[in-house]
């Protein structure tokens, strides 16, 4: 084996680096997370040093060297053994610069990078994220269209959905009713109409279900539902005949990780399957996951890696499950790992990218604690920023205030602002049905949006 | 409900309650549209100019986040502890920045601050009581002057030994562990700022553990949160802990074990 | 979640028929992180009518051991003992001439029912209960009537009870002497005639006595007469002479927007006009029907009618304290103890506090001869400074001879008992509950918190008897 080059030298000063790993860790972004993890480069100009070895590395180094060893970790394995080697073999001599490039040309489109995304690992997308600027970021994602069916299909050129998130700080079912009515009222809900659940319980999940059922039901909303307490509740809840269209976990980069939120990658087959029998929807993608950079560290679990490395690794689990939907919350951790308004953008975008490139219809919950230094301007950037990059959803909550969570997201409005300003819709079927509604019209709000009383 | 036609200027728009504030002008249905607004305190009802909001709206949210915001960054006064009786120690964080971005050093403390309490401190008592301004400075002189006084006299009355309160600046809840490691009490809590949302801005929480130290898991705790005038009352959040407090002494267990 | 069941029994003992009814009260205790568990009643499940009986008469009077022996029968019937009921109310209601031994009555059926069933009478309690019962207290929370009042009208075999909600909550409850049996026949002949409404048909130019025999055009006029009485009761015509001979309790002091109907005689407003029972009922059903109710279309329907006030006692009389109270020294069951409600809803109100506990407790001292429990209302988030003086205040009132019973409404009931308990001394009983709504002169049944949950289940009732 040729051993890798990982010196170099830079404005007149030699850097060297004594692994894959540090390289990546330092060639990313700055971010407070990997500041606290005690990775992140010591200056920018060893960041720029990083930049330019990693940009020589190949995309046989790179995957050879994963975050966390083969062997050790189900994540890493599920990785590698998902790789299409005919795919791998024909890029992974080319360097980690020379894939950037191949894949921001004229010559690959939406098709020809789902095709080659097959053959690329999470770290080596992860490295192309690092070697990219927040435009660059956006405008390769912007050429994939991954997408996915489950009642409807998600994802798609020109389709900016929503999840409508309904949250109430004790699951009161009155008044998750409110902010669904008054969310439907602003055409929100198109990739699912999803509720954090105050109270992880079987019962507590059940009825906020029937709720939710119950509702598309009566207005005949094309949709999927969906509550998302853990894995095990939800499996015991269908048991219990809880009407159920989507399998929702959290995820994250390592198995011990994973095991730190209280699964692992054969509870996620478990759960797929369970969903293949008994949900209501009509499939084939079930699986709803929820990703944020730095939850491996977190729960100490990162393995010094970088968390967008990390990160990139949730998307090659997630795909493993071809999910319905899958997005990151991106500022929901908090300003130990992204400090602001600029990290919590540059975060979300190579989130988004990241993502696609796996062949996943990526959104993003665009958001923020009261304790990051980031206000509600910075979530209006970045949403703007995802309906550019053909992020496929984003959060929709009343005024962006999610009041059991306690941080701030994207709003109702938000969505549609978007959705105008870049001629973009919400999925067909659900569109039609806001019409019929008369809650949009020639794509712009109708006459009775905003009222949530015409559900009666 | 609020009413549009009353002067911005002279109402106090941030203490609105949010289920009086209304912006919706053509519900078809305003029985219905008043019965959503009572039952949660999200932000329905906004009403819309093209696709944006209301402006009266969004100064009310900008207010609110603002406020929010403003109560992490803030810092309790100099004069916090003698105001409240205690003395004052700071964590290793050096000031709000790094407390926010290592919440690894807000949880420990410099030799010479361990020393002060080892020595201003009484050392193993029943129950180890400090105040922390945690994510939110205003909760700590909006409550622990109602709390502090109701849980003393509720612990003393059942003689139940408790050690030396002091305020810690820059504080995170894992605190705890150190502090416990330090003066070995039977029962540890922290009385904290919690992380503000955008409809209270001087909420605290409890978080208490029987025999705390290092090796806790986070399971250890019990948490009383929410704690604020709009919340659960401070004198009857502190009665409700005095409970948690002896029964642990009871049971000699905290987290998922203890029984209420 | 933790999920608790609770047997409920609901016994109406009528003037004219008598109903037992079991219900499942599912108990849920929930919250999410940080915060108090909180109990609640979530779910009513009726598991169990009994058919209705004609209640047993003996002298005029309701026939005590009879219907003992209904009440035996029935709980055999359901296949229940006594012991296992965890709640539940007796209530005896109607004619009051004919509850003269309502004591009796209660006496002898109460071992019969279970050791935490209350027992109660009283037109307005029977009032609100039956539009509880009925759902027309649930009606008035529809977002359609908001802002409105909706008075139920359950017409039974002697008397009317009125009882007007306003978004799920009693407004005010009225009851008149207007029933389905307050004239009965046999083979066309009377056989009874109520001595209430004596003086109305003289008045009316009616003159009727037993042994005649009643045509039905004549017992369409007296219908007609009933229901306009009802009519002006209610604010539908201007006010007729006539409403004060009928009326046993001050008349409603408000106009109802809106009408629901129950009881026996709703139960007739379908159906033929004749003496299929043996009284006036279903001609009182109909002339209800050609009303001003009906023509003015404010009628709403219900979804119970005759069972209304059972269901009521059966599943609406129960209610929880908050989850943070203070126990102290206390034996349960507390039964009847009467409620002396103080004006305590503010800071500002706490130096006059002292001399009105002591006021009202020995005036209830000398009415009941039994200790009172002390009600009122609180405030927003007290400091621990008027937590400490209201405590000193209270600890002084009262007799310390006595246990302390304190049901107040908002959430530092802890606090309070915290600081009592700290000058009564530790063996003194506390009681110390909130979240509970009485008024002054209520009685109210206590029970110990169930398994699992920290709420104080409480009955509160207008009247009350032993």
């Amino acid at each position: 084996m040729i051993k890798m080059n990982l010196k170099c030298i830079i404005y007149g000063e030699r850097f060297s680096f004594d692994s894959v790993k540090e390289v990546l860790a330092k060639a990313n972004e700055k971010k407070s997370g990997d500041e606290l993890a005690g990775v992140a480069a010591d200056s920018p100009k060893e960041r720029m040093a990083a930049k330019l070895v990693l940009s020589e590395l190949t995309v046989k180094e790179v995957t050879e060297n994963p975050a966390v060893p083969y062997e050790e970790d189900e994540v890493t394995r599920i990785i590698l053994d998902d790789l299409d080697k005919e795919i791998y073999s024909s890029v992974s001599s080319l360097t980690i610069g020379e894939l950037r490039e191949m894949i921001l040309s004229y010559e690959y489109d939406s098709d020809k990078l789902l095709r080659l995304s097959k053959g690329l690992s999470s770290e080596v997308i992860a490295a192309v994220a690092k070697l990219m600027g927040n435009l660059d970021l956006i405008y390769a994602a912007k050429k994939i269209y991954p997408t996915a069916h489950c009642n409807t299909t998600i994802g798609g050129k020109g389709i900016f959905s929503s999840r409508l998130q309904p949250n109430h700080p004790t699951d009161n079912v009155k008044g998750v009713t409110a902010s669904l009515l008054e969310g439907l009222s602003y055409a929100c809900g198109d990739a699912v109409l999803g509720l954090n659940p105050a109270i992880d319980t079987v019962e507590s999940t059940t009825s906020i279900l029937k709720l939710l059922d119950e509702v598309k039901n009566k207005y005949d909303i094309p949709t999927q539902i969906c509550v998302l307490s853990h894995i095990s509740t939800k499996m015991k809840a269908a048991e219990a005949g809880a009407p159920i269209d989507l399998c929702f976990q959290s995820i994250a980069g390592s198995e011990k990780a994973l095991n730190s939120f209280g699964t692992s990658a054969s509870m996620l087959s478990d759960g797929l399957k369970m969903m293949e029998e008994i949900s209501k929807a009509e499939g084939p993608d079930y699986m709803y996951f929820e990703t944020g950079q730095a939850s491996e560290l977190s729960s100490d679990a990162n393995f010094g890696t970088d968390q967008q490395t990390m990160e990139s690794r949730c998307y090659g689990l997630a795909r493993h499950y071809h999910p319905f939907l899958v997005n990151t919350v991106v500022g929901f951790m908090g300003p130990e790992y992204l400090y602001d308004g600029k990290q919590i953008i540059r975060a979300g975008l190579e989130d988004v990218f990241c993502g696609k490139l796996h062949g996943l219809p990526m959104g993003c919950d665009c958001c923020y604690t009261n304790h990051a230094k980031a206000e509600q301007n910075d979530i209006d950037s970045l949403i703007t920023l995802m309906g550019a990059a053909g992020c496929s959803y984003v959060m929709g909550i009343p005024s962006g205030d999610d009041i059991m969570l306690m941080y701030q997201s994207t709003g109702f409005h938000d969505i549609q602002a978007v959705r105008e300003i870049l001629e973009k819709r919400p999925i067909r079927e659900f569109e039609e049905w806001a019409e019929k509604m008369e809650i949009l019209k020639d794509g712009k709000f109708g006459a009775r949006a905003g009222d949530p009383t015409i559900f009666r | 409900m609020y009413s549009l036609n009353k002067n911005s200027l002279e109402t106090n728009i941030t203490d609105i309650p949010m289920q009086e504030f209304c912006q919706c002008e053509t519900a078809s249905d305003y029985g219905m549209l008043e019965e959503l607004k009572e039952s949660t305190p999200a932000r329905i009802g906004s009403g819309h100019c093209g696709a944006r909001y209301k402006t009266l709206w969004s100064i009310r949210f900008q207010a609110d986040q603002y406020a929010a915001a403003d109560a992490v960054l803030k810092e309790c006064p100099n004069d916090v502890a003698q105001r409240l009786g205690m003395f004052e120690i700071q964590t290793r964080c050096r000031d709000k920045y790094e407390m926010l971005t290592r919440p690894d050093l807000g949880r420990l403390f410099d030799e010479n601050t361990q020393k002060i309490i080892s020595e201003k401190c009484v050392h193993n008592p029943d129950v180890q009581i400090f105040v922390g301004d945690g994510l939110c400075s205003p909760s700590v002189m909006a409550n622990v002057p109602d709390m502090l006084p109701t849980i003393k006299a509720a612990l003393e009355f059942d003689g139940i030994k408790m050690g030396t309160p002091f305020f810690v600046r820059y504080c995170r809840v894992n605190t705890v562990r150190t502090v416990a490691e330090i003066l070995k009490p039977k029962v540890t809590a922290v009385l904290i700022g919690e992380r503000p949302g955008m409809l209270t801005a001087k909420s605290m929480s409890a978080y208490i553990a029987y025999n705390a130290g290092y090796n806790m898991s986070e399971s250890d705790y019990n948490v009383v949160s929410n704690i604020s005038s709009d919340g659960m009352s401070p004198v009857e959040a502190a009665a409700y802990i005095v409970d948690i407090i002896k029964a642990m002494l009871e049971q000699k267990v905290s987290g998922y074990g203890l029984k209420l | 979640m933790n999920k608790r069941k609770l047997l409920s029994v609901g016994i109406d003992i009528g003037t004219t028929t008598t109903q037992i009814l079991f219900t499942s009260l599912t108990m849920e205790t929930g919250g999410g992180f940080g915060c108090v568990p909180k109990t609640e009643i979530t779910d009513k499940e009726i598991l169990y009518r009994s058919p209705v009986y004609f209640t047993p008469l003996k002298n005029d009077c309701i026939d005590a051991e009879e219907t003992a022996k209904i009440i035996e029968k029935e709980y055999k019937a359901f296949g229940i003992t006594p012991e296992k009921i965890d709640t539940g109310a007796v209530i005896i209601t109607g004619e009051s001439a004919r509850r003269r031994n309502a004591a009796e009555v209660i006496a002898s059926v109460s071992e019969l029912c279970g050791d935490f069933v209350a027992t109660a009478a009283g037109p307005d309690l029977e009032s609100y209960l039956a539009g509880k019962g009925s759902g027309c207290c649930k009606i008035s929370q529809e977002s359609k009537y908001r802002g409105k009042t909706v008075c139920n009208i359950d017409i039974g075999g002697g008397t009317s009870n009125l009882g007007v909600f306003m978004q799920g909550k009693e407004v005010c409850s009225a009851c008149l002497n207007i029933g389905g049996r307050l004239i009965k026949l046999n083979d066309g002949k009377i056989t009874y005639i109520s001595e209430k409404i004596i003086p109305l048909l003289v008045k009316n130019g009616i003159y009727i006595s037993v042994g005649d025999s009643l045509t039905q055009e004549l017992c369409r006029k007296i219908c007609r007469i009933f229901v306009a009485i009802l009519e002006s009761a209610c604010g539908l015509s201007d006010t007729n002479d006539d409403e004060k001979m009928l009326l046993c309790t001050p008349a409603l002091p408000l106009k109802p927007d809106y009408f629901t109907f129950s009881g026996g005689v709703a139960d007739c407003m379908q159906g033929a006009e004749d003496f299929r029972y043996g009284d006036i009922g279903p001609f009182l059903g109909q002339a209800l029907n050609d009303s001003l109710f009906s023509k003015e279309k404010r009628v709403v329907e219900v979804d119970e009618r005759m069972r209304a006030t059972v269901i009521g006692a059966g599943s609406y009389t129960l209610s929880l304290s908050g989850s943070t109270v203070f126990i102290n020294n206390i034996d349960f069951p507390i039964k009847s103890v009467p409620v002396a409600f103080v004006d305590f809803d503010s800071r500002d109100k706490i130096d006059l506090l002292g001399d009105e506990v002591k006021k009202k407790l020995e005036s209830f001292g000398r009415i009941y001869g039994k200790c009172a429990a002390i009600g009122f209302e609180g405030y927003k988030a007290p400091s621990f400074f008027e937590i400490e003086k209201t405590a000193e205040i209270l600890s002084g009132a009262i007799d310390k001879n006595q246990r302390l019973i304190i049901l107040m409404q908002k959430d530092w009931a802890k606090a309070l008992g915290q600081a009592l308990a700290r000058r009564l001394g530790r063996e003194f009983p506390i009681l110390c509950a909130d979240g509970i709504n009485v008024g002054d002169g209520d009685f109210a049944d206590i029970n110990s918190p169930p398994d699992g949950t920290n709420s104080i289940p409480v009955i509160i009732k207008t009247l009350a008897f032993g």
